[in-house]
């Protein structure tokens, strides 16, 4: 599984909206309206499907983009101790 | 309270994303046990926007990339440059060389490679003397890669056929630079996206091309709700849904839109004569000496309802965008590849500042006329670092005897040694490897045989029999592997350290997290090895590692006006990079070149606030620089446009993102965009197959269909190997930068057969 740590970037009326329409997709924790522009969010799904997930976040309106904090695949990496 | 390392990963990253925005970070983000060993500072592997990373390492493995909340990005990545960990990891790495037998490339010990290279070189040099050698390098290299291999072969060898691919990028944005400022580079920074109050972006799909960078402008307007966003472009790209105006255009015209801005800046008194009177000189095509009043008349072909008849853009836009570029406050353009892959490249550059210096929007904070870069070095590596065919390092002119002179002086040569002819800019060079000149090539870091338009011309002269092609590669699957003789084994990324230096005159350290793998070395140390194999004084290369060489290049350029000799290995190591010029190790770096108090090289009593000192009089130059057309224009036979660029996620040629699962799902191959009006004429619906034919070969893409091209207009994204698309683009280069027109070429579309 991949974590990411995500931005999502919405228009200032739009936030309350995206922040609940994000709340509803099941791989996606949220962490509040920051700065009038951003809903922090960090996914969760194996690594091969984060894209989908952003695309999802990125297609729901009102969503200007999503940007990456941070991303980590350290458990599927062979050899890495757990 | 206990957590488990699961949930300790998810609260790491949401701290991590609150960090990006400066929101103070819970507690809960703390250290832990599922936290890296340590983080290690670098800058991302990818574009020329140049974000700055932690790289997470544990176990000696790197785990996780986030973004250093103390560089420029301010903790962002895009969703690429935050995939780094599964390229260090892939499969497709070379761990050892390789040298072709037999027709197979076989794994071989360094000394037998590189032994190999060097007697193929010393040959071709003593049969046919050095210019049947060449180096072909990139703007992905390291600074100190670029300094050492243009050394090698400029002081060494005496060959200056050293170019790279910023030739196919950057080099009209240097032209542009060099002839209006005196200097490349450009003057602004970053900063100037958070002041700017009007955007022009002309020629860029900042949205996909530099995420990070359309990041902070979205956040400018969303902070200041007034400002403008102005977006020229044939397309409809995610970038204009932030724009307030988009101007959509014939492709190839703009030159004749950018003149109309300035002539109607100037019949409606917008232009700031008191800048231009102090700071500026006008000048016809030929560099001949005009008037503002020459300047005028020559302006009078581009009224706006001439400039709509050639654009198709009509003359009101015009009208209304010449005046909220000239009436902002603060107007910051942006350019990339849209401009710059033209044959008139260098003309659409200086068009672009001579409306800065028009209006005098220009030099203060958030006015400024900024150049967007490709590749992560190709500004501080190729640029800075002299890695072209006709430079020397810090801006000196291969050309000009008395920085000849300097450099002999500095590199410890005789006076008069070095070769005085320029060497062959990028397509002369592989048209000269495919007419048998070049002998033996060595090849840094890029992918020629994928990124040369044409390519089939130039992947046949890849493949003469007779030749000699030397990779340092990092990856098996890149196209021009298959026709290299041997291949060397680079360190990748944070397997070593070095230097990039972005779009912001910012040079910042990549650290080395890791060790390689395998036998891989750092190509500093290669070049160096094979230098002394290769019969180079040794005393040219002096070297231990990438720091030494680092400090050679600092005392190379503190004579110039790239003085960076206060950016030291021990501060690039404390700080997130730092922007030249920076004359000592106190001065904190430049915002804002050529001003009174802010540039370190205007003398504090300068006395005039600007000062333009790479120009002999000390003044920018506006150009008179008519509208010429494309090399190769639709007709009755190819009658649609053909233009390329990138996608959000792949990159280049996708020899890095195409290893990310992630990215290779949302863009698994090429397509080709056709709007929505073409594209019932032909009869072609999304996902069928459509053949694309120019004068260079045909394909057959996959077909979406919408609004995203203007009619008449095809694009297809570049980084698919299995459907090249420069085996369809033109090989036509802009007179004075030599940069290939990438961007427009004439192609038959038709709907094809399901394979
Ligand atoms: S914007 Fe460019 S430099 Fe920044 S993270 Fe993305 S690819 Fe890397």
């Amino acid at each position: 599984m991949a974590i990411a740590g995500l931005l999502v970037q919405a228009g200032k009326e739009d936030l309350p909206g995206v922040e609940a329409r994000l709340k509803e997709l099941p791989e996606l924790s949220t962490y509040g309206i920051h700065k009038e522009q951003y809903i922090v969010v960090v996914a969760e799904a194996p690594s091969g499907q984060l894209e989908q997930v952003v695309e999802r976040i990125n297609r729901l309106p009102g969503v200007l983009t999503t940007y990456t904090a941070y991303l980590t695949v350290e458990d599927e990496l062979p050899g890495v101790p757990d | 309270m206990e957590i488990t390392r699961r949930e300790f990963l998810k609260m790491s990253a949401a701290g991590a994303a609150l960090m990006a925005i400066g929101c103070p970070v819970a507690a809960w983000a703390a250290k832990g046990e599922g936290e890296p060993d340590r983080w290690v500072k670098g800058v991302c592997r990818y574009c020329g926007t140049g974000c700055g990373v932690m790289v997470g390492v544990k176990g000696g493995k790197v785990v996780t990339v986030k973004g250093d909340p103390k560089n420029h990005n301010a903790g962002f990545l895009c969703l690429k440059g935050a995939l780094m960990t599964s390229v260090i990891y892939a499969k497709e790495r070379i761990t050892q060389p390789l040298i072709r037998k037999n027709g197979k490339l076989t794994p071989a010990s360094w000394d037998e490679a590189l032994n190999l290279v060097a007697s193929k070189f010393k040959e071709a040099i003593a049969q046919h003397g050095p210019k049947s050698v060449a180096y072909y390098g990139s703007g992905q290299a390291l600074t100190e890669e670029t300094y050492l291999a243009s050394k090698i072969f400029k002081a060494g060898l005496k060959c200056n056929n050293v170019d790279g691919n910023p030739r196919l990028c950057m080099a009209s944005a240097v032209g542009g630079y060099v002839t209006t400022f005196g200097k490349d580079e450009p003057m602004g920074s970053y900063d100037d996206i958070d002041n700017a109050s009007c955007f022009f972006i002309i020629g860029s799909n900042t949205s996909e091309c530099h995420p990070i960078l359309f990041r902070r402008i979205a956040a400018r307007k969303e902070a200041n709700p007034a400002t403008k966003i102005i977006v020229v472009d044939p397309r409809v790209t995610n970038t204009t849904r932030i724009a307030d105006i988009h101007i959509s255009f014939i492709p190839g015209t703009d030159l004749a839109l950018l003149n109309s801005m300035a002539y109607v800046i100037i019949k409606e008194e917008m232009d700031n004569p008191r800048f231009h009177g102090a700071y500026c000189a006008f000048m016809d095509k030929e560099g001949k000496p005009q008037t503002f009043e020459d300047y005028k008349k020559f302006l009078e072909d581009y009224a706006p309802e001439k400039a709509e008849k050639i654009t198709g853009i009509p003359a009101k836009t015009i009208k209304e965008v010449a005046k909220i570029f000239a009436q902002s406050s603060a107007t910051m353009s942006m350019w990339c590849m849209g401009i710059n892959q033209r044959i008139q490249g260098v003309w659409a550059n200086n068009l672009i500042h001579n409306l800065h210096l028009l209006t005098g929007q220009i030099g203060r904070p958030g006015a400024t006329t900024f150049s967007l870069t490709g590749q992560p070095n190709a500004c501080g590596g190729v640029r800075d670092a002299g890695g072209l065919s006709h430079m020397l390092p810090a801006g000196r002119l291969i050309a000009n005897k008395e920085h000849r002179n300097q450099m002999e002086k500095l590199w410890g040569l005789p006076e008069d040694s070095l070769n005085p002819e320029p060497g062959l800019p990028t397509i002369a060079l592989f048209e000269a490897l495919k007419e048998g000149k070049i002998k033996a090539m060595l090849i840094l870091c890029t992918n020629p045989a994928q990124s040369l338009p044409d390519v089939n011309r130039y992947r046949e002269a890849m493949a003469r029999k007779d030749k000699f092609i030397c990779l340092i590669e990092v990856f098996q699957d890149a196209e021009t592997v298959q026709f290299a003789d041997v291949v060397l084994a680079p360190a990748f990324w944070c397997e070593r350290d070095g230097v990039y230096g972005c779009s912001e005159r910012r040079y910042a350290l990549i650290e080395k997290a890791i060790e390689p793998p395998g036998q891989c070395r750092p190509s500093v140390n290669i070049l160096v090895d094979l230098a002394k194999r290769m019969g180079v004084d040794p005393k040219l290369v002096p070297y231990n590692n990438a720091a030494d060489i680092w400090d050679e290049w600092r005392a190379v350029a503190k004579p110039t006006v790239y003085n960076f000799w206060g950016i030291t290995r021990e501060r690039l190591r404390k700080e997130s990079g730092l922007k030249w010029p920076c004359p000592s190790e106190d001065h904190p770096g430049t915002n804002i070149r050529y001003v009174r108090g802010e540039d370190p090289l205007v003398p504090p009593d300068h006395p005039t606030k600007y000062f333009f000192y790479g120009r002999p009089d000390g003044k920018a130059v506006i150009w008179f620089r008519p509208y010429v057309g494309c090399a190769e224009g639709p007709d009755s036979e190819y009658s649609f446009v053909l233009t390329t660029g990138r996608v959000l996620d792949q990159w280049h040629t996708s020899t890095m993102t195409g290893k990310v699962p992630e990215i290779q799902r949302s863009y698994p191959k090429a397509f080709v965009e056709i709007n929505d009006k073409d594209a019932k004429k032909l009869g072609i619906q999304t996902g069928d197959h459509v053949q694309l034919e120019t004068r260079r070969d045909k394909m057959v893409f996959e077909a979406r269909v919408g609004e995203v091209c203007r009619p008449g207009l095809v694009f297809v994204p570049w980084f698919d190997p299995k459907l090249l698309i420069n085996k369809l683009t033109i090989n036509a280069v802009d007179p004075i930068s030599k940069q290939p027109e990438f961007k427009i070429c004439a192609v038959k579309v038709s709907k094809a057969a399901k394979a």
